[in-house]
C-alpha cells in the first residue's frame, strides 16, 4: 500500500530533447519506489504524436533516457487518459549504484514533439508494499 | 489489583477508564493517583490541526527539509488535566514527537520513529501514535520533516482524542487503572 499523489514536477509540457522531460522525482530521504497509476495528456500540436514514459539510466551516459512503457498515441486535438486498470505495474526505483551506474528511478516523458501536456498520478511506496 | 490501561489496542481511540474510576499515572518517576471526574472528546477537526509551515513563520517546508521542533500551543493543559491523543500528518510529511523538548517519544535506543501518511496503512487506527500530556509543563513538541525532493507549501498535522479532568487522590486506591504513560517527566 502506498500513498497517491500527483507527479511532483507538476504539469509538464514536453520539449524535444533526447533525454526526455522530468515528471516525478523520487524522494531520497528514504528508499522509495513509485508506480504510475494514471496518465493524462493533451496534444494540441497539430499533428498526431506519441509520448513514452521511462527513467534515466546512467549506463547510457549520452542519451540517458530508457523507455519503460511502449509509446502512447496522442491524437491531435484530443486529450487522452490511461487509468490504473490499463497500466502495467511498472515500479520505478533507484539503482543503488545510480551515481555512476544504473537507474535513477525518476519518471521522465519523451515526446515525439514539443508542447504535449502531460500529468500523472503516482503511488509512492516508502515503507514497504 | 487494577488493570494496565489498554492504551495501544488497535481499534478506534476510546477512553482508558470511565468517569468516577481511578487512574494511576506513572509520572515524575512515581505513580500519581487520580480519580476521573470528567471526560471530553476532542474530535479530529481543523482547530486541532496545526499547519506547521505557517505556524513556524515560513512560506514552505524545503525539499528534504525540516521544521524544527516547537511547542504546539493548542495542546497546552491545565493542572489536573490529562490529554490522550493520536495524530497523523495530513500532508506528505513526517512528524517526530518530543515531550518537554528533550525527551524523544517513540524512540528506542536505535532511532526516533516518525509518523507519516504511511503509518495508517499498516496501523489503521493509529494506535501506535498514542501519547499523553499531563497538566502544565509537560508539553509536547512537534518536529516535521519533508521527505520529498520538492518544497511543500503545507505541512498539516492533525490531533484528536480525549481530555480527562482529574482529582488527585492522596493514597493508592484499592482499585485503579494503571497508566504507564512514559516520557512524562519533569515537574508539574
Amino acid at each position: 500500500m502506498g500513498i497517491r499523489k500527483a507527479n511532483n514536477v507538476g504539469l509538464v509540457t514536453t520539449t524535444l530533447v533526447a533525454t526526455g522531460n522530468l515528471l516525478h522525482t523520487l524522494p531520497t530521504a528514504s528508499p522509495t519506489t513509485v508506480i504510475i497509476r494514471k496518465v493524462m495528456w493533451y496534444n494540441n500540436t497539430g499533428v498526431q504524436q506519441t509520448i513514452q514514459l521511462g527513467t534515466w539510466d546512467n549506463t547510457l551516459p549520452a542519451s540517458l533516457f530508457v523507455a519503460l512503457f511502449p509509446p502512447f498515441n496522442c491524437v491531435n486535438g484530443m486529450d487522452g487518459e490511461l487509468m490504473e486498470d490499463e497500466l502495467p505495474e511498472v515500479e520505478f526505483g533507484v539503482d543503488g549504484r545510480a551515481a555512476a551506474l544504473g537507474r535513477t528511478g525518476d519518471i521522465y516523458v519523451l515526446g515525439s514533439v514539443a508542447n504535449i501536456l502531460v500529468r500523472l498520478e503516482v503511488e509512492e511506496f516508502r515503507e514497504g508494499r | 489489583m487494577g488493570t494496565v490501561a489498554n492504551i495501544y489496542d488497535n481499534g478506534p481511540i476510546s477512553p482508558i477508564a470511565k468517569i468516577k474510576q481511578n487512574l494511576s499515572i506513572w509520572s515524575e518517576n512515581r505513580w500519581m493517583h487520580h480519580r476521573i471526574d470528567f471526560i471530553e472528546p476532542i474530535p479530529r477537526c481543523t482547530t486541532f490541526t496545526v499547519e506547521m509551515v505557517t505556524f513556524s513563520g515560513a512560506t514552505t517546508i524545503a525539499a528534504n527539509g525540516t521544521i524544527t521542533k516547537r511547542l504546539i500551543t493548542f495542546l497546552l493543559m491545565n493542572r489536573n488535566e490529562l490529554l490522550h491523543l493520536r495524530w497523523e500528518p495530513v500532508d506528505d510529511v513526517e512528524g517526530r514527537l518530543w515531550e518537554l523538548a528533550e525527551a524523544a517519544r517513540f524512540a528506542p535506543r536505535g532511532g526516533h520513529a516518525r509518523v507519516s501518511r504511511f503509518t495508517a496503512l499498516r496501523d489503521p487506527y493509529l494506535a501506535t501514535t498514542t501519547f499523553w500530556i499531563l497538566g502544565p509543563n509537560k508539553d509536547m513538541q512537534l518536529e516535521v520533516l519533508n521527505p520529498n525532493p520538492i518544497a511543500l507549501p503545507s505541512a498539516r498535522v492533525a490531533f484528536w482524542g480525549f481530555r480527562y479532568m482529574l482529582s488527585v487522590l492522596p493514597n493508592e486506591p484499592s482499585d485503579t487503572t494503571w497508566l504507564p504513560a512514559q516520557a512524562l517527566v519533569g515537574s508539574q
